[in-house]
């Protein structure tokens, strides 16, 4: 291989990492240059609560969510109620109480989003079955990319991931500003 | 064998198919980096923090050897980077394997529940190397190969 050689072999890593950066603004689906990936087992599997259906959408592990979290079009839901997820969410997922009242959240988000959208809900974790619930409706009213995180909330702490306060700066942390 | 590694027609052959595997490779992960980077993830290889720059920039150095096999531009260049990232994706399954981890190679389709055998992905790599190796030797010209 002459010298020659191998400056044309650099000049093409150096020209092809140049066109990534210019991907990483350009293309929506493009993730930040860090990304989170803790390190979890490869037998990493999914928790699965006792209310589970066969027809459930599906179940994915705090691995799958964190991948699912590294892409930017994913939106992550939170099942619980507003003082919960004041008091503190998955960093960017956006707020739908599926036990309240007043349905105009759920049907405003609904209605405004696209039925393909890749979204992960999640609730509290272990004794909480909201995720499930709030999944299982969205799945019944046509979205075709449902997932549940039943690791919830406590497993996103446990592994010191990305969170944040409703008073803290969030930039997708209501349902108003059309989330992620 | 001589006489066969400088013929250019075989030499043309192989640079076609070679830049067809690579630009159709390159295209799935550039148009969804974020997909790319987590089949990277799974391998367990790569530290974190440096997932997501090889999940950007990778494909495109794939993507630019494809049209250098393809034009004959650094044509010898980009052969020989051929060859390396092949070793390289080799040395990776290699450890998944012995790893056991049970992913999907993440070489064409980014879908996680695509899951093929890591160890035909192992020979169809090294059934690669054999055959990109008289890129790197052929003495051959034309075709606007330029080695």
């Amino acid at each position: 291989m002459s010298s020659n050689t191998i400056v044309r072999m650099l000049a093409i890593i150096l020209l092809g990492s140049g066109l990534g950066v210019v991907n990483k603004f350009a293309n929506p689906n493009a993730p930040d240059f860090v990304g989170i990936y803790p390190v979890f087992s490869a037998t990493d599997t999914a928790k699965v609560p006792e209310a589970a259906d066969e027809g459930d959408p599906p179940y994915i592990s705090i691995g799958e969510a964190v991948g699912f979290y590294n892409s930017p079009s994913v939106l992550f839901i939170d099942a619980r109620d507003e003082w919960d997820y004041n008091e503190g969410h998955i960093k960017g997922a956006v707020n739908l109480p599926f036990e309240t009242e007043d349905e105009t959240i759920l049907l405003n988000f609904m209605a405004a989003t696209a039925k393909d959208k890749e979204m992960v809900v999640y609730c509290n974790g272990a004794d909480c079955d909201l995720s499930l619930y709030l999944a299982r409706t969205l799945a019944a009213e046509g979205f075709t990319s449902v997932n549940i995180f039943f690791g919830g909330w406590s497993d996103w702490q446990l592994q010191e991931l990305p969170t944040a306060r409703s008073t803290e700066t969030d930039n997708n942390n209501s349902v108003e500003d059309g989330g992620n | 064998m001589r006489k066969l590694i400088d013929n250019p027609q075989l030499i043309l052959v192989l640079r076609i198919v070679f830049a067809g595997i690579f630009l159709f490779a390159a295209f799935g992960k550039i148009v969804d980096p974020a997909a790319f980077a987590n089949s990277i993830n799974n391998y367990h290889i790569v530290p974190g923090s440096l997932v997501n720059i090889f999940a950007l920039t990778l494909p495109w150095v794939e993507a630019l050897v494809g049209i250098g096999l393809l034009t004959g531009i650094w044509g010898k260049a980009s052969a020989w980077l051929t060859q390396l990232m092949l070793v390289m994706f080799t040395i990776a399954l290699l450890i998944a394997i012995s790893n056991g981890v049970n992913i999907n190679c993440g070489c064409f389709t980014q879908n996680p529940e695509v899951k093929g055998s890591l160890t035909m992905d192992v020979l169809r790599d090294i059934t690669m190397m054999i055959l990109v190796t008289p890129l790197l030797i052929s003495k051959a010209r034309g075709f606007c190969w330029k080695p």
